[in-house]
């Protein structure tokens, strides 16, 4: 494998339920260390393609290629050995409990022959966690999460799957339900992730938060392609509404429009 | 910006209970223990009274403090009571056959474990609320009880030595049991705070999609949630046959409930994820001073129950009032 391979490949991905076409034909490319935001209206088949690529849906046809290997997750167990991590917006903490128990569930680290929790371990973990997401402000990974705002609980998720070592993130709509501020604080968290050199999908149906973060941009609609743009080639936002609005014939704008504000407020 | 001082100004509120959950527990503890010097002083600070208070707390506390840890896993045990009787039962009648009373405990427990397998196996596989499957269990269980004691009482035949590891008197009215609750308390207190175990029922109890998919064992770790739960209710229930050395069919009637008051006293949240084995010591510590001390300034009996209700709505409301709801800072 070379570096100049994409991270990631996806070539013809079809995949029906029923007589439903949930994706007709769709392929998508990851680049190393770059931000992929896949844009697309609801319904336009941006949670199936992900389904799909870490193994929870069967594509009926198409190829997924991995570091330029062929893959076939069979679950999303299977993903993320490979280091493919899929963020969540609405699930993923446990509130009740600390910043540093939550960065462990399921992967306690112990010690001694009783398994004890090495508590210590974990708050030094955890510091250096929410350092490197720039939450180093809060400072006190013995916060229950349910203390931490909408934006800081998706930046420490980001941050438990770099800590885990994710080599690419999937992130379904990080921003949902967020205020402006609060997508920020994300926002950022994403931006110094890629510093990092880990790659991203940014799903996301507001096109203007698409841009704010993203390297280049793949429009889905109807589980088919409907563009591809990078970063450099636009003059701003606006092109992707165009494009997004020419496919989409014209119908959605408004519920484009409605994020205009989210946009102003971001940039 | 006054919104965001204010945010952070509850915030800091949160965020001491947030890391000491049991501090307004320990607060209704102290609260009532002060009503009681006040009421009866010369009462209060006798040593003996205090060997009463947590005696009489030792056997509820234990099955408080594992009712807690189940709590916080979400999950709820009615059968602890019926259960307790008839552990209680099994012990004197393997005593009773010639048989030794670490054996005697042992068979005991072993029954306190088959129950918990089973309800933990009904809830975890057939989707159902534990409350339900537990409380169906609560009345097979107690039926059980009255059919096998012919819904009478068992007798102890015999005292062997051994049973002073379940009953000795260790002076100013404080028994062993009190030193068992300890152990108890402590052991589980290790497994909830310092063991991946407890930190995967605080996880269960938030969210168990999310659980599950952190690669926590769901189902599993319930189970041995229940299955402890109804060992600490056997084992509580040989204590008490130990020290009385005979058991009513009528045995540890509203037990489960004064088990759940306890948790819920102490914090425990009836939908998991909050809570901790303290909160239900704690719990049960509060009511114990309460029955003591009512005793003490002379009242009926009867006022011991109807303060019971009234300081479990009084604790949780304000409880509720202190730690609110998540802020989101907008």
């Amino acid at each position: 494998m070379s570096t100049q391979d994409p991270l990631l490949e996806v070539k013809n991905l079809h995949k029906h339920f029923g007589s439903v076409r949930a994706l007709d034909g769709m392929d998508i490319r990851v680049n190393h260390g770059e931000i992929m935001s896949l844009v697309g209206d609801n319904g336009a088949g941006k949670s199936t393609l992900i389904k799909c690529l870490v193994g929870y849906h069967q594509p009926d046809e198409g190829d997924i290629y991995w570091r330029g290997e062929q893959v076939d997750f069979q679950n999303p167990d299977e993903a993320l050995d490979a280091g493919i991590r899929v963020v969540y917006q609405d699930i993923g903490l446990a509130d009740t409990i600390s910043v540093a128990r939550n960065l462990f569930i399921g992967s306690e680290p112990t010690r001694g022959p009783a398994g004890t929790l090495d508590v210590e371990k974990m708050h030094e973990e955890a510091a250096d966690v929410l350092d490197e997401i720039g939450l180093k402000s809060l400072n006190d990974p013995s916060l229950p999460i349910e203390n931490l705002s909408g934006g800081e609980q998706q930046s420490v998720k980001i941050g438990r799957a770099l800590y885990f070592d994710a080599d690419l993130l999937i992130l379904d709509e990080p921003l949902r339900a967020l205020s402006v501020k609060e997508g920020e604080k994300v926002l950022r968290t994403l931006k110094k992730t890629r510093e990092k050199g880990v790659s991203m999908i940014y799903i996301t149906h507001n096109i203007f938060q698409a841009y704010e973060v993203g390297d280049r941009f793949q429009l889905i609609d109807n589980g088919e392609n409907a563009g591809e743009y990078a970063k450099d080639e636009l003059d701003g936002p606006q092109q992707l509404v165009e494009s997004l609005k020419y496919v989409a014939g014209g119908g959605d704008l408004d519920e484009f429009g409605d994020e205009t504000d989210v946009a102003e407020g971001t940039t | 910006m006054s919104t965001t001082v204010a945010n952070r100004r509850i915030s800091q509120t949160k965020r001491i209970l947030g890391r000491n959950p049991e501090l307004a527990a320990v607060i209704t503890v102290a609260a009532v223990t002060a009503l009681f010097f006040i009421l009866a002083p010369g009462t209060m600070s006798r040593l003996g009274v205090w060997g009463d208070i947590f005696r009489q707390t030792a056997v509820i506390g234990i099955v408080a403090i594992l009712v807690s840890m189940l709590m916080i896993a979400g999950d709820f045990d009615m059968t602890v009571g019926a259960n307790y009787a008839f552990s209680a039962m099994i012990f004197v009648w393997v005593i009773n056959a010639g048989f030794d009373p670490i054996l005697a405990a042992l068979a005991a427990l072993a029954f306190g474990l088959m129950v918990g397998l089973i309800n933990g196996v009904l809830v975890t596989y057939t989707g159902i609320h534990s409350f339900i499957i537990t409380l169906g269990g609560l009345f097979a269980l107690r039926g059980s009880v009255l059919l096998v004691s012919g819904g009478t009482y068992v007798t102890l035949n015999r005292e062997p030595a051994s049973l002073a590891i379940f009953n000795t008197e260790l002076g100013a009215q404080f028994s062993i049991a009190v030193v068992w609750m300890f152990v108890v308390l402590a052991l589980i207190g290790y497994l909830t705070h310092r063991h991946p175990f407890g930190n995967h029922l605080y996880a269960i109890g938030n969210d168990r999609d999310t659980a599950r998919g952190r690669g926590i064992r769901v189902t599993r770790t319930r189970i041995i949630g229940f299955m402890m739960t109804a060992a600490a209710a056997s084992f509580a229930g040989i204590l008490v046959a130990a020290r009385f050395g005979s058991v009513q069919a009528s045995l540890g009637e509203g037990m489960e409930l004064v088990a759940i008051a306890s948790a819920v006293l102490g914090g425990c949240a009836l939908f998991g994820g909050e809570g901790s084995p303290l909160a239900g010591f704690l719990g049960a510590l509060t009511f114990g001073v309460f029955q003591v001390g009512l005793t003490a300034i002379g009242a009926e009996t009867a006022w011991f129950r109807f303060f019971v209700g009234v300081i479990l709505i009084v604790a949780v409301i304000i409880n509720r009032q202190i730690r609110g709801f998540p802020i989101q800072a907008n």
